[in-house]
């Protein structure tokens, strides 16, 4: 439903409002006339998919991207920002999903950063005192004199709350600000929004969870794909309204899936450690077993050590202790941080559909051909004594382009050029073809059109009935539920469950997914429950 | 340590004028080098102060030689320096151009560009010379700038001559290496110019004009290299000769590297290293077995380098932005 | 299935326009330094044109001009190669002058030690100099590799190491006592023994009175095939190019890149070291001199950002800078104009390829006409 004929607080000014703006990059369109209107006391949602441009229309509210079109209007009143000072000056303040903070400087240094108490000299004293008493008001503990690079993520986004409040925003603009929380410190964070909230200030709040939607919003704005196809009150809505506004595609059509045929154990994960890059446990001792012929997803919100997961069983990352085996090799004897160079994993039987395909899946200014055999180009098939056989190639990528029905049908164009479910396609044409005993298919399907990751999905499930183990991450529930055997829980590095597909659905998962219990009810689930672990 | 007795290498360490000219030398690599910490604190990788060096003696010598004047000398070295500097920073940072390149073109354009006009100012008549007083000086000569004896303390048996009988640039360079440690670590600006080079999107949002500060940055180093290079041409040489910094501006490079991208380690870095040159420079004068190595003990400001920037002997880290251009407009 | 009806065509398009925008910029390049450089030329209160004039007659007038600009260029196809290779893994090596160094000590070693026919001992003084530059490239790609030390510190800190090696090798200290590879009792400047054998002249005097060009050329050739065959026909260029454009992508793919860099400054290293044997072995006084580098190691950098970092690139970058070099000193004797222009143009034309958004906002303002395949790039980015 729409809120301007809703009556009520919706007839007042709005604080912020965005009127068509336009967002072009190179000839990718952004925002495609994106309107929306925020107001003070009251929490606005900013939902939509991956991609879905709603980064890009917060950049242009705090003044960091300028529109190609449209208009700004704050009160009422039409502004253009040059640069963030504008926006600053103009009351806007935004918590970035990448926080904008520097790691070496302490949390005062990086709270006034650009607003300092005095010109000339830094006067340490007065901005470590102004952040304690700031710290105090809002019930944001912190140490002014501490770090940012020794905090916490939950105690780092603090830092940026504060930073905002610093300059006196009376417009707040939290990104994505959940994504790297624990539940705990979620329900921190939202204790925090609904007081300033309360004390008038206006509140836009971007995320794609639907449950934190109908938690803390009052108001809705849906985007698909650059445009708003919806505006809706959070009081006369249900989270299924926003999802289907959200998704657009639908669902996916289910994919048609056999029973699955179960061969002998191929991969066996015991007793696994890993470290991140900060040097904390990303991966807490876990244990993971996958058939022949079985597809096993891992479900988790983003970050929690599913990353870090694979790049160790691909052998791009040490693991502190633990085994892994495929099919009875060991593959990777854990201790004191021993790694098998990928080439031997590769050569072992393991690929892997890597999660961000332009960063690490493709060499985007080789030609498809290239790209074709990363990782194979020492092969017999296509080199001898080291000279690449470029008749072999080029037939063999041909065969691939037609079996994978990459378009443009050829080979030999850069692909860079490709969309980005051709270019995903080459990937999985690329990692197919080398007959793994374990495929790794991480994010498979992400930033693809419907029709594309329908493809995808049915290719990985003709993978899986070929006998081969597939190890699925993905953060998409409805992804996990559409190919997964069977599904295990990731959270916090570690395994909180893991259940025959059949058993369980999407409202479990999610629950224990965000560490088993949700933010709004009080209710957890006893982990211990024989229904819900997996007896071994 | 027997080898070493008859070496000269005791004579010449016990020989208060080692360390007299270890200062002399360490004056212009310091100059440069704490410059060069506050571009590159700032985010902009400078290997350009040879060059801008250079360019400084020239200019130095051509002004003082004209206007019958050390002081504008310095003047007009540093705004040569300046000059440079701004070319860099302008294609650097505005143009987002790789700075290494930029840096690349600014060391062989200086040399290029110096050798030219020297040719064309001084070919026929060969480089000026220094006017030696009481000699009154005529037209031509250049004005030098002489060092200060400060009386009483000038003869303090061993540290008089050392720290009280030095050029005043000298003293300037000590009062800039403190002043600049101070802007960085105690001032505002200071604050703002290393978060640009720490995380420059994060001091963009924080409504900092980080291009601006960047660009601004730059300055400093090519004004105090061009001073470094003043002070070669007219305190020191007395005259200019085609490429005379002979590399100074990349032993400063990597003294302001060895010194961890910190006015005080990279000036610390620079006694070290002049150190190295005055005592390569002294053993020529005495006889015995260690003077045959003395073109070896020439290559340790470099090889110590290397070896910082291996991590061997605590690891040299830049600032995480410096080298990185920045695009406010990008979507990153 | 989501690409738009007759894309096909328009990715094959852009696709083209792609590699015919290749010569653009560094033309666009050349020609903004020699404007620029006329400026310079006019304000020093010269003649630009005359300069100019004088500068392609010294290079190009005459077999015998041409001869001397080939023979000048050798160096720079060499040290050129040696930084174009390395760029290919995404390393800049501005330490081909160190390699270059590092290449003539070896292999002026052996030239004076063994005393052995031509026909052996080239091959020989080949080998022992590309050792020589691949040794002092390799030592700047492993610390890259292994120890994360940014390799245009290491090999700018190499070349001046290496540029003193030399120095000592020669004349262990400035006043005058011999290094260890000195020839003894030789008065002015030190130099090693002359070698036992050197390249031969391969242009006959009939066609070239005097002619010194040397079979450092074919060498030069030779490397640049070489460079060719291993980056676009060898799993191991293949894999060299991958790192230098996605090293991630590479290291999912199981390369080993830090292998992969070490490897690729070993090779740049050897390709510049070979620079450093031609010096040696191609000219007069067939010596590792103190002088026999005018800063061919520099001037290469040059070399490969003109030549975009191609092998054909390079050579053809590498004459235009050989013919800037004699020319420049056939300038200088007859029209009186310091052959120092040389080096202004070699940085203006640097910085201006770097600073390539010079060149494409130029043409935006239509100060300057791009060529039209830059203008359909631009107006499609």
């Amino acid at each position: 439903m729409s809120l301007n004929g809703s009556g009520g607080w919706a007839n007042g000014v709005p604080s912020i409002e965005a009127r068509e703006l336009v967002k072009r990059f190179g000839t990718f369109v952004a925002n495609d006339h994106v309107s929306l209107q925020a107001y003070a006391g009251k929490v606005l949602a900013v939902v939509g998919e991956n991609g879905a441009g709603k980064s890009t229309l917060m950049n242009m509210l705090s003044g960091l991207l300028q529109p190609d079109d449209g208009e700004i209007r704050l009160n009422g009143r039409p502004v253009r920002f040059k640069s963030p000072r504008d926006g600053i000056e103009a009351g806007i303040g935004m918590v970035h999903q990448h926080f904008m903070l520097i790691p070496p400087l302490t949390v005062a240094e990086n709270v006034v950063l650009g607003h300092e108490p005095s010109k000339g000299f830094f006067d340490r004293p007065a901005a470590e005192r102004k952040v304690a008493e700031l710290s105090e008001a809002f019930g944001l503990k912190l140490d002014p004199r501490h770090r940012v690079q020794s905090l916490s993520v939950g105690l780092q986004q603090r830092v940026e709350i504060l930073k905002i409040l610093y300059w006196g925003s009376e417009i707040l603009i939290f990104d994505e600000p959940t994504a790297v929380l624990t539940p705990q410190e979620t329900r921190e964070l939202f204790v925090v929004l609904r007081g300033l909230s309360q004390q008038g200030k206006t509140i836009i709040f971007i995320t794609h969870k639907l449950k934190e939607v109908m938690e803390i919003s009052d108001h809705i704005t849906v985007l698909r794909a650059g445009k708003v196809v919806g505006q809706l009150e959070t009081a006369s809505t249900s989270a299924q309204e926003i999802a289907s506004k959200m998704i657009g595609r639908d669902v996916l059509p289910e994919v048609h899936k056999e029973p699955p045929s179960f061969g002998e154990l191929a991969l066996v994960v015991r007793a696994l450690s890993i470290q991140s890059d900060l040097e904390t446990m990303a991966v807490r001792n876990i244990d993971l077993e996958i058939r022949a012929g079985e597809i096993l997803g891992i479900a988790g919100v983003e970050g929690n050590g599913q990353s870090e997961l694979v790049d160790t069983l691909i052998g791009l990352r040490p693991a502190s202790s633990g085994t892994v085996e495929l099919r009875g090799k060991s593959l990777l004897v854990g201790s004191s941080g021993l790694k098998t160079a990928p080439a031997r994993i590769r050569e072992a039987g393991v690929a892997c559909v890597p999660e961000d395909r332009r960063e690490r899946g493709l060499v985007l200014q080789y030609t498809v051909a290239d790209n074709l055999i990363l990782g194979m180009q020492d092969d017999a098939l296509f080199s001898q004594a080291g000279v690449l056989n470029r008749g072999k190639i080029r037939a063999w990528a041909q065969t691939l382009v037609k079996q994978f029905d990459v378009r443009p049908r050829r080979s030999d164009v850069p692909v860079g050029t490709l969309s980005g479910g051709n270019q995903q396609k080459v990937v999985l044409a690329r990692e197919f073809s080398e007959n793994p005993d374990l495929l790794i298919a991480a994010q498979p399907t992400r930033g693809l059109d419907i029709g594309a990751a329908q493809f995808v999905h049915e290719r990985l499930v003709e993978k899986r009935d070929t006998g081969t183990a597939i190890l699925l991450v993905s953060a998409e529930l409805d992804e996990i539920f559409a190919l997964s055997d069977r599904i295990a829980v990731i959270y916090e590095g570690q395994i909180m469950g893991v259940f025959p597909a059949s058993s369980v659905n999407e409202e479990e998962v999610g629950l224990l997914m965000t560490g088993g219990s949700t933010h709004a009810a009080e209710q957890s689930i006893d982990l211990s429950a024989p229904a819900l672990t997996q007896g071994t | 340590m027997s080898a070493f007795s008859d070496s000269g290498l005791w004579t010449t360490l016990a020989n208060a004028s080692l360390y007299q000219s270890t200062l002399r030398e360490a004056t212009p690599l310091s100059l440069a080098a704490v410059g060069a910490v506050i571009s590159e604190r700032s985010g902009v990788v400078n290997i350009a102060m040879e060059g801008m060096m250079l360019t400084g003696a020239f200019f130095a010598v051509f002004a003082d030689v004209h206007l019958h004047n050390a002081a504008l000398g310095l003047v007009a070295a540093m705004a040569a320096g300046g000059i440079m500097a701004g070319i860099h920073g302008y294609s650097a940072v505005w143009l987002r151009a790789n700075q290494i390149v930029s840096g690349m073109a600014i060391n062989l354009l200086a040399l290029g560009l110096t050798s030219y006009l020297a040719f064309s100012v001084y070919g026929t008549n060969g480089p000026p010379v220094p006017c030696v007083p009481p000699v009154p000086c005529s037209g031509n000569q250049v004005r030098t700038i002489p060092d200060w004896s400060i009386p009483g303390l000038n003869g303090i048996p061993g540290i008089g001559k050392v720290f009280f009988q030095q050029n005043p640039i000298f003293y300037l360079m000590l009062v800039l290496v403190i002043l600049i440690q101070i802007f960085l670590f105690r001032t505002t600006l200071g604050l703002r110019v290393r978060a640009a080079g720490e995380h420059p999107r994060a001091a963009d949002t924080a409504g900092i004009h980080v291009l601006r500060l960047r660009f601004l940055s730059v300055l400093p180093s090519g004004i105090l290299s061009g001073l470094a290079g003043g002070y070669l041409a007219l305190a020191i040489s007395g005259t200019f000769s085609d490429n005379m910094t002979s590399g100074r501006g990349f032993i400063a490079l990597a003294a302001m590297i060895f010194g961890k991208w910190n006015p005080f380690g990279a000036f610390g870095a620079c006694l070290l290293f002049g150190f190295g040159q005055a005592l390569y420079d002294n053993l020529q004068n005495t006889t015995g077995p260690l003077q045959d190595y003395s073109t070896l003990v020439a290559t340790l400001p470099y090889v110590l380098t290397i070896v910082a920037l291996a991590g061997f002997i605590g690891k040299a880290v830049p600032p995480a932005a410096d080298g990185i251009p920045y695009d406010p407009a990008s979507n990153a | 299935m989501s690409l738009a009806p007759g894309s096909d065509d328009a990715l094959e398009r852009r696709f083209t326009y792609a590699r015919a925008s290749g010569l653009a910029i560094p033309v666009m390049s050349v020609l903004l330094a020699v404007l620029v450089g006329g400026v310079v030329i006019l304000v020093a209160g010269d003649n630009p044109l005359t300069a100019y004039w004088e500068l392609l007659k010294g290079a190009f007038g005459g077999s015998y001009n041409i001869s001397e600009t080939l023979v000048s260029s050798i160096p720079l196809m060499l040290t050129g190669l040696a930084v174009a290779f390395a760029f290919r893994s995404g390393l800049f090596n501005i330490g081909a002058e160190g390699q270059l160094f590092m290449g003539a000590i070896f292999s002026a070693f052996v030239g004076f030690k063994l005393n052995l026919p031509g026909i052996f001992l080239i091959p020989i003084a080949l080998a022992a100099g590309a050792l020589g530059g691949a040794v002092w490239g390799g030592i700047a790609g492993l610390l890259k590799a292994w120890r994360g030390a940014h390799e245009v510190i290491t090999t700018m800190m190499l070349n001046y190491t290496a540029i003193l090696i030399s120095q000592y090798l020669l004349e262990a200290s400035p006043t005058g006592t011999p290094g260890p590879m000195a020839q003894a009792n030789v008065l002015g400047s030190p130099q090693t023994p002359p070698m036992n054998a050197t390249l031969p002249v391969i242009l006959p005097s009939s066609l070239v009175q005097n002619g010194r060009l040397h079979a450092g050329l074919l060498v030069a050739l030779a490397a640049a095939v070489f460079f060719w065959f291993v980056l676009w026909r060898t799993s191991l260029g293949y894999k060299i190019r991958a790192v230098g454009l996605n090293p991630k992508a590479a290291a999912y793919g199981g390369i080993n890149v830090g292998w992969t860099i070490a490897l690729s400054m070993f090779i740049a290293g050897a390709f510049a070291g070979l620079g450093g044997m031609v010096s040696v072995y191609g000219v007069s006084p067939y010596a590792l001199t103190n002088s026999f580098s005018p800063g061919y190691g520099f001037d290469a950098i040059a070399v490969a950002l003109l030549g975009k970092t191609t092998a054909a690139g390079s050579i053809a970058a590498a004459i235009l800078f050989g013919a800037l070099v004699h020319g420049s000193t056939l300038m200088q004797a007859d029209a009186g104009i310091s052959s120092h222009l040389v080096e202004i143009l070699q940085g203006l034309i640097i910085f201006f390829i770097g600073a390539d958004a010079i060149v494409r906002a130029l043409g935006r303002r239509g100060l300057v006409r791009l060529p039209a395949v830059l203008q359909r790039e631009e107006a499609a980015a």
